[in-house]
């Protein structure tokens, strides 16, 4: 029940009693279909959304006062969206979302200001820190090159590839950046280090077409974990490349350490692999480094 | 036979001009790989001049060196 007002005088009956103490023991509820907006009505009680599509509960301003709470449940398949009304602040720690079977509790500090206390968790919102996903795994097979356009974006300074594959016969795999879907072949420049066995090998690469990122014998898939620095920024890109290269049916592991540069201050969106003979097979993802925590 | 590329996860045949910059680019680095093996050649020559002049083989300057 909503909220009474008494005055001074009046009688309180036992109904009223008990109505107060109905709506204390179990919250009076009340259940949306669609959009809401909610009402003064609505102080101390539990009101429930239960669609089977996204709706949205508005918060209005200059309806409610410090002290005020109104409980928040979602039953329905479809998200329920707490809102602030024109002229209302709402804050929470979570996002204001809640998804099935998810709860919270909005306690109004003022008549234009809120706080929704998610008291389960909430929806799922966008991952803003870690490593995120920019483009999901994504196989090849018997190709000569591959292109992954639009991943290097401002969202992401640093960039993680996980790339795997395996060529058709003995063959480098080299690597450039590309800008609105053409790749830049000039100005890579790369230091090597490798090491199988007991033997290593190092060399320098300057002022090359591509950067080669690695060799594969033709029969084992190799693996590379290639760091990207600032690709998408107007300055030399600078690239840190750990690879491990199984051979002689991994028994001998061969592994290696590269870095190097594209000197180029071009703002790059995208990246590709190529082999300058034959086919290559493989799969990769990328990843970008959350700049906040 | 067109050459295959996996465009943003689609494999499909290059276009002519992307075949055409692909096969340049292929000369050019086929000519970096021949600058690349020649200097690790040179290198080799030039160490092994060394070691005739010393009158070492490389097992033993392995030995002695590490």
């Amino acid at each position: 029940m909503a909220k009474q007002s008494f005055t001074s005088g009046q009688t309180l009956t036992a109904a009223q009693m008990n109505d107060l103490q109905t709506n204390d023991f179990n919250l009076t509820a009340t259940t949306k279909t669609a959009d809401a907006t909610l009402v003064v009505g609505d102080r101390g009680t539990r009101v429930i959304g239960n669609a089977g599509t996204a709706i949205t509960f508005t918060v209005p301003n200059s309806t409610f006062t410090a002290g005020d709470s109104v409980q928040v449940h979602n039953i329905g398949a479809g998200t329920v969206t707490v809102a602030a009304g024109t002229g209302l602040t709402l804050n929470s720690a979570d996002v204001l979302t809640l998804g099935q079977y998810q709860s919270g509790t909005i306690y109004f500090t003022s008549a234009s200001a809120a706080l929704l206390f998610p008291t389960a968790k909430t929806a799922a919102a966008a991952s803003s820190s870690g490593l995120v996903c920019v483009k999901a795994e994504t196989s090849f097979s018997a190709v000569t090159s591959v292109t992954a356009d639009n991943v290097f974006t401002s969202t992401y300074r640093n960039y993680l590839v996980q790339l795997q594959f395996v060529t058709s016969a003995e063959n480098d795999v080299v690597m450039k950046f590309r800008a609105s879907g053409t790749a830049t072949s000039s100005g890579y420049n790369r230091q090597l280090a490798t090491f199988e066995a007991t033997t290593s090998f190092v060399s320098e690469l300057a002022s090359q077409s591509s950067y080669l990122i690695g060799h594969s014998n033709g029969t084992f898939y190799n693996q590379f974990n290639i760091n990207l620095y600032a690709p998408q920024i107007t300055q030399p890109t600078v690239i840190n490349n750990f690879f491990t290269a199984p051979v002689a049916n991994y028994t001998t592991i061969f592994i290696g350490q590269n870095g190097g540069v594209q000197t180029d201050s071009t703002a790059f969106d995208g990246i590709e692999w190529s082999v300058a003979t034959g086919t290559f097979t493989g799969v990769y993802a990328i990843y970008g480094y959350s700049k906040t925590v | 036979m067109a050459l295959k590329i996996n465009d943003n996860g689609t494999t499909r045949n290059m276009t002519p001009d992307e075949e055409a910059a692909h096969l340049a680019w292929v000369e050019i680095a086929e000519a970096e790989t021949e600058a690349r093996v020649e200097a690790v050649e040179a290198k080799a020559a030039a160490r092994q001049a060394v070691l005739d002049k010393l009158g070492l083989t490389a097992d033993e300057v392995v030995a002695l060196f590490g």
